[in-house]
């Protein structure tokens, strides 16, 4: 009883920042995925309405030019479209001939980013598509020109989306010119370094890394950056090799869940299109 | 009793709007650089002229609204909004003149402590690179953000003149 009379009588103030401090050591040691997971999906409703807002800020002119743009990138790839599939008709001949294993194909998921993490430290973004639109954890994320992230929490119709500008993200690339491997990872801004890649190794400035496929972190194939720098010192092994990422990391708007690698199916892919009101 | 209510369910909705502000406008506008951090801006306004004990309590909630909009690191904001919401107003209730500068000064002091012990948690106590974000973001946040928070001080205070609420100004 004098204990209590003395911790909320006397120091009263300073017994309740102990509390606030105690409580808060507490959280950052808890089992986040299970014990605060209903936590999360309240304040995945809570910036719903963001969206919404946002829509309302939307541009009509920039839209109407985006939509001209895409028009046009649209007639192009349609006769690119015709050239690949004869290509990969007659590719695919060619690997049964040879027995190699089948293509994998991706399917994309389009979605938007509706809040960014309000934390300096930690890069993070949440997207309108979550659990009932099929996106699992651990999914990659693409944008138009790159690999921008992975999912890393589902909410019902929200999820949140790790990008790869973290110190606990690693990348690993591959130079799609001399098909030497290393691993990237985020220093600052849109800067990265490729590591493990040794003094005789060749990687040269304006080379494109794509993600290797090894480690399963990340499908292979897609474009992550550019090398701008490379410094070889005396006393280092390996060279110092600096990369810009593709994507403008800090203005991600529209992205791409990568949600699965399974069979090209064309007429899956018409009716998508046809569903969403686009013309095919 | 019902005014007490009243300015809970206000404060509420406040915290929700500014709270969607900084997940949404601010990020947008200064992206991968030093931002103001509006919900810390609140707590410096909400804090500054009340007792300690309603302060922490005021801190560790609105960290606690901030944690939520996080990817990782619950309990962080939490902690060092406690923290500096309890220095705020043991400083500036009891030693500090009450003008802007000395306001600016204290929000700025504050924004540090909050800050140091976010990059510890972050960085894992690693000294290099605390102080590596301390140079890069911290410096130049604290800056936004107490002058944002002294300005917005000093502009309640001129429009509310003196007590609006009991306990506190605003």
């Amino acid at each position: 009883m004098a204990l209590f009379s003395f911790l909320f009588d006397k120091h009263r103030d300073k017994t309740v920042l102990a509390i606030a401090v105690i409580l808060s050591v507490l959280m950052l040691n808890l089992e986040e995925e299970s014990r605060v997971h209903s936590a999360r999906i309240i304040s995945s409703f809570l910036l719903a309405p963001v969206e919404n807002v946002q829509k309302h800020f939307a541009d009509l002119d920039s839209l109407r030019a985006e939509n001209d743009r895409l028009r046009e990138v649209v007639a192009a790839l349609s006769y690119e479209r015709s050239r690949l599939l004869h290509f990969k008709k007659e590719r695919e001949r060619m690997r049964n001939l040879l027995n190699f294993r089948r293509d994998s194909h991706y399917r994309f998921l389009p979605c938007e980013v509706i809040a960014m993490s309000s934390n300096v430290y930690h890069h993070s973004v949440t997207v309108d598509r979550g659990g009932r639109d099929g996106v699992l954890k651990g999914m990659p994320v693409v944008g138009y020109r790159g690999v921008v992230g992975r999912v890393i929490q589902v909410f019902p119709s929200s999820s949140r989306v790790i990008l790869i500008n973290n110190h606990s993200v690693s990348v690993s690339c591959r130079d799609r010119r001399s098909r030497v491997i290393g691993v990237l990872r985020w220093d600052y801004g849109n800067y990265f370094n490729l590591d493990y890649v040794s003094k005789d190794e060749d990687v040269a400035v304006g080379d494109t890394l794509v993600t290797s496929g090894l480690g399963k972190g990340f499908p292979g194939g897609f474009p992550v950056g550019i090398v701008f720098r490379i410094t070889d010192e005396e006393e280092r092994v390996s060279r110092k090799v600096r990369v810009v990422s593709m994507a403008d990391l800090g203005t991600v708007e529209e992205l791409f869940i990568v949600m699965s690698s399974d069979e090209w199916d064309y007429s899956r892919i018409v009716r998508e299109i046809r569903e969403t009101g686009g013309e095919f | 009793m019902r005014d007490g209510y009243i300015y809970i369910l206000r404060m509420f909705l406040v915290s929700a709007v500014v709270l969607v502000l900084q997940l949404s406008v601010i990020n947008r506008i200064a992206p991968l650089s030093p931002v103001p951090d509006l919900i810390f801006v609140l707590m410096l306004i909400l804090v500054v002229d009340r007792d300690p004990v309603t302060a922490v309590i005021i801190g560790f909630l609105l960290g606690f609204l901030q944690d939520l909009g996080n990817a990782a690191f619950l309990g962080m904001n939490s902690l060092g909004n406690s923290v500096a919401a309890y220095m705020v107003s043991r400083i500036g209730k009891d030693y500090l003149p009450d003008n802007i500068f000395f306001r600016g000064m204290l929000f700025f002091a504050a924004f540090l402590v909050k800050d140091i012990i976010a990059l510890n948690i972050v960085e894992s106590f690693s000294p290099l690179a605390v102080l590596s974000g301390f140079f890069r973001y911290t410096l130049l946040s604290a800056l936004f953000t107490s002058i944002l928070a002294a300005l917005i001080w000093k502009v309640l205070e001129i429009s509310f003149e003196r007590v609006v609420y009991p306990g506190g100004k605003y």
